[in-house]
């Protein structure tokens, strides 16, 4: 799953109505960031938490 | 007769307005055009509290500008709507003796000091839940706890006789703080999820979350010279910040075993029907002072920008 999928089913929104927003585009900027590096994840957890929640219903 | 003038009579502001009128207080609300042709054409409002429907005479206005001067006026507006509403009631400011905002966060006191000057603010946080079941109607959904800094009698007494309970304290600031950190991790967990209250608080990976927020809200109140502590009817923040989830998930079961299981955030409501998040004077502000104050809180912003993101009124436009 990209990071656009993965934060469309976490926001409940279209992909492309994901890149309209703002907040997300700074998420999905975090998350390409943190995906290159070796530091804290914070966007990651935060987001995958958000997913495995709602997965859970 | 004491005169309060209740600024932004949404739900929560009518049902305070209800409650003070009827323990005698001269209350006018400043409300949305339809709320008040509704109070005004049912000569009062109705107050639903459990069974029980009172029908409460008070005044309502929607235009400021004939708004008349009162001794106290209560702030209950959108944290983004204050300055221009009180902007609009600058007529109020001769006769005024305090001002008391029951908003969200700190940030409040700040733009009421602004309008009337520091010394006329006493600081307030209110537990009390209300809906506005149709205009002129409004719900009394949770008998919570009112808090008040000193200097805004007779307010409390009065709420106490209409059966709400009030506490006065001069440690009202870190009540603000400690509402303004809880609320900052429960918007996230269940404005992000849907889920209703006591189910996001016993999810493993949404309680992990819950006590993350928490404890960079800690921080944060710390730097800010405030000792965030339990404080009753809130969750308790200074336990989940040092023991971790399991004080957590214990709210989340004395909610279940009360029969609590459908509460839902209002801010859920705010995303249905497309309304501005109330998420500048909560993350917003926390963020704003970590960045003044060095702390760091990376989950606080990843919190931020995902509600952001839930806002419609953000969307940007198209290219």
């Amino acid at each position: 799953m990209t990071d656009l999928e993965l934060l469309s089913q976490v926001l409940g929104l279209e992909p492309e109505e994901v890149l309209r927003r703002p907040g997300a585009q700074r998420v999905l900027a975090a998350l390409r960031v943190e995906a290159a590096s070796d530091g804290p994840t914070p966007a990651t957890d935060v987001v995958q938490a958000l997913a495995r929640a709602r997965e859970r219903g | 007769l004491t005169s309060v003038v209740v600024i932004g009579a949404g739900a929560l502001g009518s049902a305070y307005g209800a409650c003070l009128a009827q323990a005698g207080a001269d209350v006018q609300l400043l409300a949305r055009e339809a709320h008040v042709r509704a109070i005004a054409e049912a000569g009062g409002i109705a107050l639903h509290d459990g069974d029980a429907v009172q029908h409460v005479a008070l005044r309502a206005e929607w235009r400021p500008e004939k708004v008349t001067p009162a001794e106290i006026a209560i702030l209950l507006t959108k944290g983004h709507d204050s300055a221009a509403a009180l902007d609009s009631l600058r007529h109020l400011l001769p006769g005024l003796r305090v001002a008391v905002s029951l908003q969200n966060g700190v940030v409040k006191d700040r733009v009421l000091a602004g309008w009337c000057g520091p010394e006329r603010v006493a600081g307030g946080a209110s537990l009390v839940g209300a809906t506005l079941q149709r205009p002129g109607t409004v719900t009394l959904t949770s008998r919570g706890i009112t808090y008040f800094g000193p200097g805004v009698e007779p307010l409390p007494r009065l709420l106490g006789d209409s059966g709400l309970e009030t506490v006065v304290t001069d440690q009202i600031e870190a009540v603000e703080w400690a509402k303004l950190v809880q609320a900052d991790a429960v918007m996230t967990i269940t404005a992000l999820t849907g889920k209703v209250m006591h189910a996001a608080l016993l999810d493993s990976d949404l309680a992990e979350l819950f006590v993350g927020l928490v404890r960079e809200g800690d921080a944060v109140a710390a730097a800010a010279g405030v000792e965030l502590r339990d404080i009753r009817g809130l969750f308790p923040l200074r336990s989940i910040a040092e023991s971790g989830v399991e004080p957590v998930y214990e709210a989340g079961r004395a909610l279940e075993a009360r029969g609590a299981t459908n509460v839902r955030v209002s801010m859920l409501e705010d995303v249905h029907r497309a309304r501005r998040l109330e998420i500048d004077d909560v993350h917003g502000f926390l963020i704003a002072e970590a960045d003044r104050l060095g702390v760091p809180v990376p989950l606080t912003r990843v919190s931020f920008d995902l509600l952001s993101a839930l806002d419609r009124t953000r969307t940007a436009a198209p290219r």
